[in-house]
């Protein structure tokens, strides 16, 4: 049960880094030989009946981790992910190539430190910035510029900071800190992010009935571009909505502090949450919503939970089909509504996906706004540049040109094609939709650290992510 | 405000980026800068006299080791640094010695001096360092080396350095296992340490060194399942597999027991004595099993992955007849995951859901496929929908599947739609209801479709043919129709394996296949000619039988096939199609052609019958993932196509286990200890109680306190029973608990020894156990903690004080709080002084 190796290579294969960790470890050309035949989706990989690979696509790295058969199948992979979670707080996201290559050594004894005879043994961030120190001399003279801001790592690069004799006693108490954190400004930040996943279903006939006797009633939807505001047509109820939150806590204070969050979810209940080791399980117990912990510097996800049946989010969206004269063409509306507290979202855009075999092209397309375009085979992505502001509303138009040379069907004729579904995402800040919130945030204790009269700055954001808003035709 | 503060953050971290790149560029050549490293630069570097021109040679030997090249050429070099000063020096030469000291093992022993050296260096981190530098050169003289350095590091006073140790033991019977004995010794040290650090890693070994030997649990057991929360999440993972493990040998089954009801107020007459129907069942385990479930329950809001699914397993292997809902939500929100890991909890989802149906029906709504599932993904999650589907839920489920039928890429329409097929395993209502859409999806343009939706209309026809005439018909008639050759090859098929069911359809079939058998493609011709044969040897069947003596086989009534009355229609059908194939293009149809009618000219054709009639078994249809359920929950051997060297099954549950009190804590000196608690505790319990208590009338309490002792033995016999129990009340305890105990006891410390660090005083302790003699100092730590444990133990009144305290804290100003320290504070004195009375008896 162990790790025999960890390799990182390029998008191609081509090997940057190498630790090898049990005396014969596959190399990595014969993981790569192996990986050539499996097809890109598989996890995890089979080199022989001992041998397995496991392996992570990062930024634009590769990940390979060799085990030995008979490890849990979660334990490398979840090694693999506090590794990227090390080397992105060490070296900040995204890594790539040159980051890794300028910064072997350090690597190395992260490694050497993480993985202790073949399985994971210090992976948390703190202990290891305690244990491998790591400033390049840039960093270190531009602290006096940036300390204030941002801290950066221990105060020295060398052996002193670690030989010194306090080394290692504070942090047997709480293994999750490093020792002797030292801030000139003392920060608290809590960010809390949900990404949503939500699938609408397509109008049952009864519905799409109602909508076309409203529709005919009101004479200003008959034009092209029907403004969602006038149109009080009927939308089906979401049959999937599920928010995926995380609680992120940004602290740089001096000393041990002591935090209390509380949270509130409304009458909402979270499916099995998760918490990072340092939050008092039972004081969530018995005050749910309340987090109390000692935080590791810098940023953590406190808490990660799951909520089902929430709103279905600032932007909404439908698709009509078989619209026209000459009944074939289609039309997506999105429109975005007008939470509170919440100025615009971002990153807007709208994929559009059809049978790529059967669609040659769309013609005709006709946008209020935005760019539409055809990015590959079957899904045409239709974007909002810049930030898209809340009450508005835009329509694209258009038809399908089916292939030539399908066969046609039973009555002669090849059927048109419509868009199977569209899929929203955009970024929204200032809002959850599940109705999340922070209703206080206190430094309990542990104040001994901070200066007498410093006041640390506290902050607190949301942020609604639609990843996956699936409206279905 | 906190928005410009990140813009300027944001501004001066690219302006840093920036200023780093620059300067990267514009430094002062050193080694290694134009990307070569020379041999003899290196080599120069590392004899240097500088701290960091050396490090600066060590840094290029790890660049050069990361990118996969040789360095031994340079091993006389860097053993010569192994003493270096600087730490981050000696690290890259530890690292390089773990790799290669193999291979130049003269030149290794070199450094085992300066090694060893380490070992008894002050800093705690550079004593862990030698130790598992000094067990991980893989060089086999110095196994007794490492014998004895691991000796006296698993009594070191740092935890860093008895982890170490601990992860050492297990290389050291790498090196030499014929010191198997030795070593265990030293692990089952370090299995009973008291710091969580330790055992997590001690566990590890344990399961690389000697996994059978479970017998060293017994001790442990109940102190581990009170400290489960507390270790950390890797040692964790391999805890509760050994727990598991253990539970199956150790501990009794839960079994459901028959409890008698309160049936005697029941209006029941006389013979209700032996009548176990009244009996109501209940599901019984053991109280140690009890204790192990409650503890591992709160694991599942671990945000380790791993961790949760081994929580999943313990449950599953080891009450899996109990009420497992409660594995439900933690199993779904790690849906959320990275898709690597998504991929193995749904395929863990899916043999869940094998074995409990209804485990995930309350969560449908996270298995529908999102357009982002990868298709691994995608396929379990279909399976799960599938699997729970009920009466209940059925509409929606198959809704959903239809959808994806309709929609989806070719890979998972074949997917959903034999998922379509096995929801209609439910009920006949529900088959007919597939039954129903499957039969429209044969006009569809999908080939795919068209195919598999064909499958498993036979699939459902087979499952009760007699009951599916109706549908033969309906797929003849559709024949018309469809177009794709698949699909009438399919449809031709299905019609001919029903032909004795449905007899007069099958020729009419045959009839209007035979006008346009020219344009067929091949694969729907050779289905044809099936047909004919097949209809044709249930023709023959039905004939009058002339002659009955000329039968091959006399066990049913076989026929006379000379005669041939020319004016049957069958029978000139029957020639028709034979003639169309012999002239056919295609030698296979040919060769077909010439086979059936040969054996159908046999007489009797027996053969035919044979080949024929023979009633083919009903398709197989199970869930994709049926026979996974005999890997371990978590493990690889699920996640792969094919086999590879499993994780060793769990144990069988032991018919016989030992009696619970092998779990007792045998360990006079720790049940003195825990006696001894008892009455400290109570007499400090009292003290409190008695209010927080006038400062005066302490010394009082303290010397009533100290005449309790003197009886001490008596005590200890009674309350045996009640020492075992100790550590269970304990189990609800969470880590921050000890956190707590952390900070409290810093200050303590402060009043007593405020030079001493918390951690050393906390190893102090651990010493202090089998110790008789120990400074007065370490002795007031035991009852410190002590007094601690009687908080968390069943002073409940107490805790709720501690609570109401720690409520008013937060509400309440600073000022306040720090008054609050102060009681506390007082309080700790209080006890300091009191055990400054105890340590004097």
């Amino acid at each position: 049960m162990s790790i025999l190796a960890l390799y990182i290579t390029d998008i191609n294969g081509q090997q940057l880094f190498e630790y090898p960790i049990a005396d014969y470890c596959p190399t990595n050309k014969s993981i790569q030989v192996a990986l050539r035949d499996c097809s890109p989706e598989d996890v995890i990989l089979r080199l022989s009946t001992n041998e397995l690979v496991f392996h992570k696509k990062q930024d634009a790295l590769f990940f390979l981790v060799p085990c030995t058969a008979t490890i849990p199948a979660l334990v490398p992979l979840e090694f693999i992910s506090h590794l990227i979670k090390v080397l992105h707080d060490y070296f900040q996201p995204p890594l790539t190539r040159q980051k890794i290559e300028k910064n072997f050594s350090t690597i190395m004894m992260l490694l050497n430190e993480m993985i202790e005879d073949g399985y994971p043994f210090v992976t948390e961030e703190n202990a290891l910035r305690d244990l491998v120190p790591y400033s390049d001399s840039i960093s270190k003279y531009l602290k006096g510029a940036t300390s204030s801001i941002k801290n950066l790592t221990s105060s020295t690069t060398s052996m002193q900071a670690i030989s010194s004799a306090d080394i290692g006693n504070p942090r047997s108490n709480v293994p999750w800190r490093r020792s002797n954190v030292k801030h000139n400004n003392n920060e608290l930040y809590v960010d809390i992010h949900e990404s949503l996943s939500v699938i609408i279903p397509a109008l049952s006939p009864a519905q799409k009935m109602m909508n076309a006797i409203a529709a005919d009633s009101n004479p200003s939807a008959s034009a092209f571009y029907t403004v969602a505001s006038t149109v009080p047509q009927v939308l089906p109820e979401p049959i999937v909505s599920i928010a995926h939150g995380s609680v992120y806590a940004t602290t740089r204070l001096s000393g041990i502090p002591d935090i209390q969050i509380i949270l509130s979810f409304g009458n909402r209940v979270l499916e099995g949450p998760a918490f990072h080791p340092c939050v008092r399980l039972a004081r969530w117990r018995d005050h749910p919503g309340t987090l109390s912990f000692v935080p590791p510097d810098g940023k953590c996800c406190l808490l990660q939970y799951t909520i089902s049946g929430v709103e279905s989010g600032p932007i909404g969206g439908d698709l009509k089909i078989g619209l026209g004269a000459s009944k074939d063409e289609f039309e997506v509306r999105i429109w975005s509504r007008v939470p509170k507290n919440v100025k615009f979202a971002e990153n807007l855009r709208v994929e559009l996906v059809y049978d790529g075999d059967r669609v040659q092209t769309i013609k005709g397309i006709r946008a209020s706004s935005g760019e539409f375009n055809i990015e590959q085979k079957g899904t045409g992505i239709w974007r909002f540049p810049g930030k898209t502001p809340m009450g508005w509303s835009a329509t694209l138009r258009g038809t399908m040109i089916v292939n030539e040379d399908l066969e046609p069907g039973e009555d002669g004729t090849v059927p048109q094609e419509f868009p199977k579904f569209i899929k929203i995402s955009y970024d929204c800040m200032g809002m959850l939709v599940s109705g999340t919130k922070v209703e206080s945030l206190k430094i309990t204790s542990g104040k001994q650290g901070l200066m007498e009269n410093a006041k640390p700055y506290k902050g607190v954001k949301y942020m609604t992510k639609g990843t996956d808003i699936v409206i279905r035709g | 405000m906190a928005e410009s503060l990140s813009k300027i953050t944001a501004a001066f971290e690219t302006a840093r980026e920036i200023t780093m790149e620059a300067a990267a560029s514009a430094r002062t050549p050193a080694l290694g800068e134009d990307g070569v490293f020379r041999s003899r630069d290196i080599k120069r570097f590392l004899n240097s006299r500088h701290e960091k021109e050396k490090l600066q040679g060590m840094k290029a030997i790890a660049t050069l080791m990361s990118k996969g090249e040789d360095v031994t050429e340079y091993f006389p070099e860097i053993v010569k640094n192994s003493a270096a000063q600087t730490l981050e020096i000696r690290k890259l030469v530890y690292i390089y010695l773990l790799r290669y000291a193999e291979r130049e093992s003269d030149l290794a022993l070199l450094s085992i001096n300066a090694i060893q050296k380490s070992l008894g260096d002050q800093n705690p981190q550079i004593r862990a360092m030698a130790i598992k530098v000094l067990s991980g050169i893989k060089v086999p003289s110095i196994a007794p080396i490492v014998l004895l350095a691991i000796r006296k590091s698993i009594v070191d006073l740092s935890a860093v350095v008895r982890r170490a140790a601990a992860v050492a033991i297990g290389k050291a019977y790498e090196l030499d296992k014929s010191n198997l004995e030795v070593l265990v010794g030293y692990l089952a040290t370090l299995l009973a340490d008291k710091s969580y650090y330790v055992v997590g890693s001690a566990v590890q070994t344990f399961v690389r060194v000697c996994p059978d030997r479970l017998e060293m649990f017994h001790v442990h057991y109940r102190r581990y399942c009170t400290m489960l929360a507390d270790i950390e999440e890797w040692g964790l993972v391999c805890l509760l597999d050994v727990m598991t493990r253990y539970v199956r040998v150790y501990v009794p089954k839960g079994s459901m027991v028959r409890k008698p009801k309160d049936t005697f107020y029941s209006d029941d007459d006389g013979s209700g004595d032996d009548q176990p129907a009244l009996a109501e069942e209940e599901f019984v385990i053991d109280p140690d099993l009890e204790r192990l479930l409650a503890a591992a329950k709160p694991l599942l809001q671990s945000r380790n992955s791993a961790v949760v699914m081994a929580v999943v397993n313990l449950f599953n292997s080891l009450v899996p007849e109990a009420d497992l809902s409660f594995l439900g939500p933690p199993l779904v929100r790690l849906l959320a995951q990275p898709s690597e890991i998504q991929y193995v909890v749904m395929t863990n989802i899916v043999v869940l859901a094998l074995t409990s149906q209804d485990l995930f029906a309350p969560y449908l709504k996270y298995f529908y496929v999102l357009p982002s599932d990868p298709l691994q993904i995608a396929k379990p999650k279909i399976e799960v929908l599938t699997l729970s589907c009920s009466e209940s839920n059925v509409s929606e489920v198959l809704s959903e599947l239809q959808y994806y039928a309709t929609t989806a890429d070719s890979a998972l329409v074949a997917e959903s739609v034999r998922a379509i097929g096995r929801c209609a395993q439910i009920s006949p209502t529900i088959a007919r209801r597939c039954l129903r859409w499957l039969l429209k999806q044969i006009h569809s343009s999908n080939h795919v479709l068209v195919g598999e939706s064909l499958t498993v209309i036979r699939y459902i026809i087979q499952l009760s043919p007699k009951s599916h005439i109706k549908t033969v018909a309906r797929l003849a008639a559709a024949l018309d129709k469809s177009r794709v050759p698949l699909a009438r090859a399919s449809i031709v098929w299905l019609v001919g394996e029903f032909a004795g069911i449905a007899q007069n359809i099958a020729p009419d079939v045959l009839r209007k296949c035979a006008k346009g058998f020219v344009d067929e493609d091949e694969v729907t011709k050779l289905q044809i000619i099936l047909l004919a044969a097949k209809i044709y040897s249930y023709h023959i069947e039905d004939r009058p039988i002339p002659d009955e003596s000329t039968a091959v086989n006399g066990d049913s009534g076989e026929l006379e096939p000379t005669i041939k009355p020319p004016a049957d229609p069958m029978d000139l059908l029957f020639e028709y199609v034979m003639l169309l194939a012999r002239y056919d293009t295609s030698y296979d149809l040919r060769d077909r052609a010439r086979l059936y009618k040969s054996v159908l000219d046999a007489p009797g054709a027996p053969l035919a019958k044979l080949l024929l009639q023979a009633p083919k078994p009903s398709p197989y249809a199970p869930s994709p993932s049926q026979g996974k359920e005999a890997f371990l929950l978590g493990s690889t051997g699920m996640l792969v196509n094919g086999i590879v060297a499993a994780t060793s099954p769990l144990p069988l549950w032991s018919a016989e286990t030992p009696d619970a009190s092998i779990r007792d804590d045998v360990k006079e000196v720790i049940e003195d200890n825990y006696a001894s608690t008892r009455i400290i505790q109570s007499a400090i319990k009292k003290s409190k109680k008695s209010k927080k208590s006038k400062k005066s009338k302490k010394a009082e309490k303290s010397t009533g306190k100290a005449k309790k002792v003197v009886k001490k033995p008596a005590i200890i016999a009674d309350k045996k029973p009640a020492t075992a129990a100790l550590p269970v009340s304990k189990k609800e305890e969470d880590y921050h608990v000890t956190l707590d105990e952390f900070f409290g006891e810093r200050s303590k410390n402060e009043m007593i020894s405020d030079s001493e660090s918390a951690e050393d005083q906390l190893a102090a302790e651990n010493v202090d156990e089998d110790d008789e003699d120990e400074s007065s100092g370490s002795e007031v730590e035991v009852i410190v903690e002590v007094s601690e444990d009687s908080d968390e133990d069943d002073d409940s009144d107490d805790e709720d004080s501690d609570e109401d305290s720690d409520d008013s804290e937060e509400d309440d100003s600073d000022e306040e709080s720090e008054e609050e320290d102060e009681s506390d504070e007082s309080e700790d004195e209080d006890v300091a002084a009191q055990a400054g009375l105890l340590s004097g008896r």
